[in-house]
């Protein structure tokens, strides 16, 4: 039977303040009382609902305390509140005068009831931005503004970085046209788009008009074309892919993992999508591993690879690449090839060893750390070409910052695999050997001291089981 | 994600620690995913997720069992409890209500309420000194506005089923 101060004493339980005497009786009336063990959980639940809350308010209260302080502000603040009520009504006016039958206040209302719809309020942040410029009804979006519900945004060209107040990271290359449902919710009109999702914020949503993407840990892809045709790529974790069009036979939501990926035209079903990540979300990707291009037979890895032992990422087409850690304080000095300023590549084309001289970066400098893995088909596979024995690839890559350090021998590879690499990769044990390099390799440095460009060789006629690999160490900013 | 409301309000009331219940639900959300072909009803998607976690939290406790004593058959009252609260809270639509009454609270009530939910471990005799009152002053307040967020619910659910009657409530006491 639940008494009056039972409550009370459910919350002095939950915050650890009852002695153990008293912890004992009510741990006993918990087991022997439906009631009470009901009112305990409903009172957690109480509790994860208003910290939820707390956190959606936090950026609101942050605005109010800055800019509510004086009156000509808080007047100004009202102002701007006023016109972007106005321009709304305007541009819904329009929408409805114009006719436009895919507006996109039809199409979100025609998926959440209006009285349901949520009051404008601050939902992301928007970051950064490069190559382009993001709008709302043709004013120009700043950095550090915060993006509200209920309004379309349009990304030109580039890329955008915004942070929703959840938590997600979010990517968006243009040309995009977006909408914030709620700070864990959007709305994909038109384009491409990349999301990290946070442990705290899984539940993640992304719908566009035919597509609903719910997050269950993980990082995606998004895009949608100009017909409205959508299609998802996991790149690491898992995402439940539902059709938001109604059917007569509505159907169970699907699950994804990692590498899958799902694709629907408007009035089509959910298929498996053929397209290739990195031509979809390449861009994306690049940013994210603050890679500015590849080119040539480069190719960056959406995920982390489970192992960079011989046979494990093989391609007779493709050397990889990927971001082993970001923004990474080095916890001991690290020894390796430094860049020398000035040098140019030897006329020979040969010696561009001489670009780079045995150096040392100093503990506690902040990189990004990249691994850049060729290992060809051996003999005895049936993908080994007996014509093609000896592989040649090519490919430039640049950074958005600049080149600290290489590490391309097995020595340097092994005593910073610990250190440097990334803690779920498997890399080979100490012993076995990872890089056996051609005396035909090239590295090459551009005079812009960001810009690898490598040309690399493997010999397969003689059955080496051996492969070439190299770490790069990029400065990153603070 | 549906049912997280009431999976994280079982998890928090078996560790009563908001760290270890986040990182006790992502396991648990990483399992239900790993194994979501052994569902068979997805009716049942509930009790079946719910007994995943009812297993972390009890290898969680075991884990700490030094540190911090337990009793299973706690866990185990609340797992049944869970389900029930649960099925209440679909119903009701208790996560959208509960927040929109939240939206109407005055503004120091507001305050209030994010000044000692914004995570930064402030307890409540830093807020009283802050505000200049007395701890018991917080805590009443703190209980009245929780008291009216109830009975704001109750009164928006109510309205739900008989839309004449009103869903506002007064918030003048707080």
């Amino acid at each position: 039977m639940i008494q009056s101060d039972d409550r009370d004493l459910l919350e002095a339980y939950l915050a650890f303040e009852l002695d153990e005497e008293e912890i004992k009786a009510l741990e006993y009336r918990i087991c022997t009382e439906e009631d009470l063990a009901r009112l305990l959980i409903q009172t957690s639940c109480e509790e994860t609902v208003i910290r939820e809350w707390s956190e959606i308010q936090k950026s609101r209260v942050w605005i109010h305390k800055l800019v509510g302080q004086t009156p000509a502000r808080q007047r100004s603040l009202i102002h701007r509140y006023i016109s972007i009520a106005l321009m709304l009504v305007v541009a819904v006016t329009l929408g409805y005068v114009l006719g436009l039958p895919r507006s996109i206040s039809e199409r979100v209302t025609t998926s959440r009831p209006e009285n349901e719809m949520p009051l404008i309020h601050n939902a992301a942040t928007f970051k950064e931005i490069t190559g382009g410029e993001l709008k709302s009804l043709d004013v120009l979006c700043k950095v550090d503004e915060h993006l509200q519900t209920r309004r379309e945004y349009h990304l030109n060209q580039g890329i955008l970085r915004l942070k929703m107040n959840s938590g997600v990271e979010v990517l968006v290359a243009g040309p995009a046209r977006f909408h914030l449902l709620s700070s864990n919710e959007l709305f994909l009109s038109q384009g491409t788009m990349t999301a990290d999702v946070p442990q705290r914020a899984i539940g993640f949503e992304i719908q566009s008009s035919h597509m609903k993407i719910v997050d269950l840990g993980t990082r995606f892809g998004f895009f949608v074309d100009e017909a409205g045709g959508a299609e998802v790529h996991v790149f690491q974790g898992a995402v439940s892919c539902q059709e938001t069009e109604k059917s007569k036979t509505p159907r169970l939501p699907q699950l994804l993992f990692t590498g899958q990926s799902s694709k629907k035209e408007p009035g089509g079903d959910l298929v498996e999508s053929q397209t290739e990540t990195d031509s979809l979300f390449g861009a994306c990707l690049c940013y994210q591993s603050r890679i500015k291009q590849l080119s040539g037979d480069l190719k960056l890895l959406s995920n982390l690879p489970e192992s960079v032992a011989v046979t494990k990422l093989t391609s007779n087409e493709y050397m990889y690449v990927f971001q082993e850690r970001q923004s990474f304080i080095l916890p001991a000095d690290i020894n390796c090839n430094a860049p020398v300023p000035g040098k140019k590549q030897d006329v020979s084309d040969k010696a561009s060893q001489s670009q780079f001289e045995a150096g040392v970066i100093k503990k506690g400098t902040r990189v990004d750390v990249y691994y850049v893995h060729h290992d060809a088909h051996h003999p005895g596979n049936p993908k080994f070409s007996k014509t093609q024995t000896r592989i040649q690839l090519e490919g430039q890559l640049e950074f958005q910052n600049r080149i600290l350090g290489i590490l391309q021998t097995d020595q340097l590879l092994q005593q910073t695999d610990q250190i440097l690499g990334h803690p779920e990769v498997e890399y080979l044990s100490n012993g076995k050997q990872r890089n056996d390099r051609t005396a035909e390799d090239e590295i090459s440095l551009l005079p812009d001291m960001r810009t690898l460009s490598l040309n690399w060789i493997l010999s397969r006629n003689q059955g080496h089981q051996n492969m070439n690999a190299m770490r790069v160490l990029v400065a990153a900013d603070e | 994600m549906q049912h997280r409301t009431a999976l994280y309000g079982y998890i928090f009331s078996c560790v009563r620690n908001h760290t270890e219940a986040e990182d006790i639900l992502h396991d648990v959300c990483v399992i239900a995913i790993e194994s979501f072909d052994q569902l068979k009803n997805q009716d049942s998607f509930f009790p079946w997720v719910r007994e995943i976690a009812f297993r972390q939290v009890l290898a969680h406790l075991k884990n700490q069992k030094k540190e911090k004593p337990f009793n299973p058959h706690v866990v185990a009252a609340l797992a049944d409890a869970v389900e029930q609260v649960e099925e209440d809270h679909s119903r009701l639509n208790f996560r959208e209500v509960l927040m929109k009454c939240l939206d109407k609270l005055p503004e120091f009530s507001r305050e209030l309420i994010l000044t000692r939910y914004n995570g930064t471990g402030e307890d409540i005799s830093d807020i009283a000194s802050r505000y200049g009152k007395s701890v018991h002053s917080i805590y009443s307040r703190l209980k009245r506005i929780k008291t009216l967020l109830r009975n704001c619910v109750e009164k928006q659910v109510t309205s739900e089923v008989s839309p004449d009657r009103s869903s506002e409530v007064s918030y003048d006491s707080v």
